[in-house]
C-alpha cells in the first residue's frame, strides 16, 4: 500500500475519532443543562404549591389554632386552613404525604409519589382532589416557639420541609451501566403567619 | 514541494480544530459553573429567609433583641457558622456564615416601633462566594 495514502487513513481516522468524542461531551453538556433545567423547574413547582399551603396553615380556621394541625408526621403533614380563600367554605384540609411510593411514570428509580390532597369541603370527603409530584426525598420536621423540636401539635409554629428531586431522566450513562441524575436540594423553615399570637 | 505543503495545511487544519475544541470546552465548563452556581444561590437565598422567619416570630415584649444598644441584641454574637445538612442520611452538607444587624428607624410615630434588620448569608462551598443580602422591616406596637 501507498505509503501517503497509509497515513492519510490514519491522520483521517484519528480526526474522525476526535470528532465523535467532541459530538458526545456537546451531546452530554446539552444533555446536563436541560436536565439541571427541567428539574429546576419542577422543584420549582412543588416548593410554590408547598409555600402557598403553608403560609395558609390555620388561616380562617374558626375553632382556633389548636385545631390547625391533623398530622404531623416526618413524612405526612395534614392541617386545616383557607387556601385559596373562596367563598363557599371557612377552611380546606390540605395533606402532603410521602409513602416512598415508586413512581414508575419516570426513568429514574428514586422518584416516589408525593402526594398533596387538597379538600375545599372537609364535610364531604370525597370533593378532596389529589395531585402527584415526584421527588426523591421529603421530610417535615415541627418546632415550637423556642426552636425546639416538638411533636405536640399545638406548640407547633415552625415547620421545616426538606425535598430532594431529581431529573426524570438520566443526564449520563457510564459504560458499566450506572446513570447519573440531576439532583436538586430545598430546605426552609417556615412560619405560617397565622400560627403567630 | 507538493508534500510539505499538505503538511502545512494539515497543521493549520488541527490548530484551528484544537482552537475551537477548547472554546466549546471553556463554555461548557462555565455554562456548569453557572447551573451550580444558580443552585448554590438558591439554597442561600432560602437560608437567609430562615433567618427572617426568626425575626418575624419576634414577640413585643422582644423587642429589645433588635436593638442594637441593648444586652439583649440578638446580633451581637453575630457572624455564626451554621452547618446545614441534607438527604435521607444527612449525606450533603452546606456551611454558611450569617452576619446580621438591625437598626431602629425613627419616624416619630407614637404607635409604632420599627426596625430594619438586614442578613448576609455566604456560601463558601463554591468560589467566589455566594453571598445573600436580604432586608426585613419588623414592626412593634408601642
Amino acid at each position: 500500500m501507498n505509503l501517503g495514502l497509509a497515513t492519510t487513513y490514519i491522520i483521517g481516522g484519528l480526526m474522525m475519532l476526535s470528532i465523535i468524542g467532541y459530538n458526545i461531551s456537546t451531546y452530554n453538556s446539552s444533555v446536563e443543562v436541560t436536565s439541571s433545567v427541567t428539574t429546576q423547574d419542577k422543584l420549582d413547582n412543588i416548593v410554590s404549591v408547598l409555600q402557598t399551603d403553608l403560609n395558609r396553615i390555620a388561616y380562617n380556621v374558626d375553632t382556633g389554632l389548636i385545631d390547625a394541625f391533623i398530622e404531623s408526621e416526618g413524612n405526612i403533614i395534614s392541617f386545616r386552613g383557607d387556601i385559596y380563600e373562596d367563598a363557599s367554605s371557612n377552611f380546606d384540609l390540605v395533606e402532603w404525604r410521602f409513602d416512598r411510593e415508586p413512581d414508575t411514570t419516570t426513568t429514574n428509580p428514586n422518584d416516589f409519589f408525593l402526594k398533596r390532597t387538597w379538600n375545599s369541603t372537609p364535610s364531604i370527603p370525597n370533593n378532596a382532589v389529589e395531585y402527584s409530584y415526584s421527588v426523591s426525598h421529603f421530610k417535615v420536621k415541627y418546632y415550637d416557639i423556642n426552636g425546639a423540636e416538638t411533636s405536640a401539635k399545638d406548640d407547633i409554629i415552625k415547620v421545616q420541609v426538606e425535598i430532594i428531586v431529581e431529573s426524570d431522566e438520566p443526564y449520563y450513562t457510564s459504560k458499566n451501566g450506572d446513570e447519573s441524575y440531576y439532583r436538586l436540594l430545598w430546605k426552609k423553615k417556615i412560619v405560617a403567619n397565622n400560627l403567630i399570637y | 514541494m507538493n508534500d510539505y505543503s499538505d503538511v502545512l495545511y494539515l497543521t493549520a487544519a488541527m490548530v484551528i480544530y484544537s482552537l475551537l475544541s477548547i472554546n466549546t470546552a471553556r463554555s461548557f465548563l462555565n455554562t456548569s459553573d453557572t447551573v451550580i452556581r444558580s443552585d448554590v444561590e438558591y439554597r442561600t437565598i432560602t437560608r437567609a429567609q430562615d433567618e427572617i422567619e426568626e425575626i418575624k416570630l419576634l414577640k413585643r415584649e422582644d423587642q429589645n433583641k433588635l436593638n442594637p444598644n441593648h444586652i439583649d441584641y440578638m446580633f451581637s454574637t453575630y457572624p455564626i457558622t451554621s452547618n446545614e445538612t441534607f438527604g435521607v442520611s444527612g449525606q450533603y452538607r452546606d456551611s454558611y456564615i450569617i452576619s446580621g444587624e438591625s437598626e431602629y428607624i425613627d419616624e416619630g410615630d407614637p404607635l409604632i416601633r420599627r426596625f430594619k434588620v438586614s442578613i448576609n448569608v455566604v456560601n463558601q462551598s463554591v468560589d467566589p462566594n455566594v453571598s445573600v443580602d436580604l432586608i426585613f422591616i419588623k414592626s412593634f406596637e408601642r
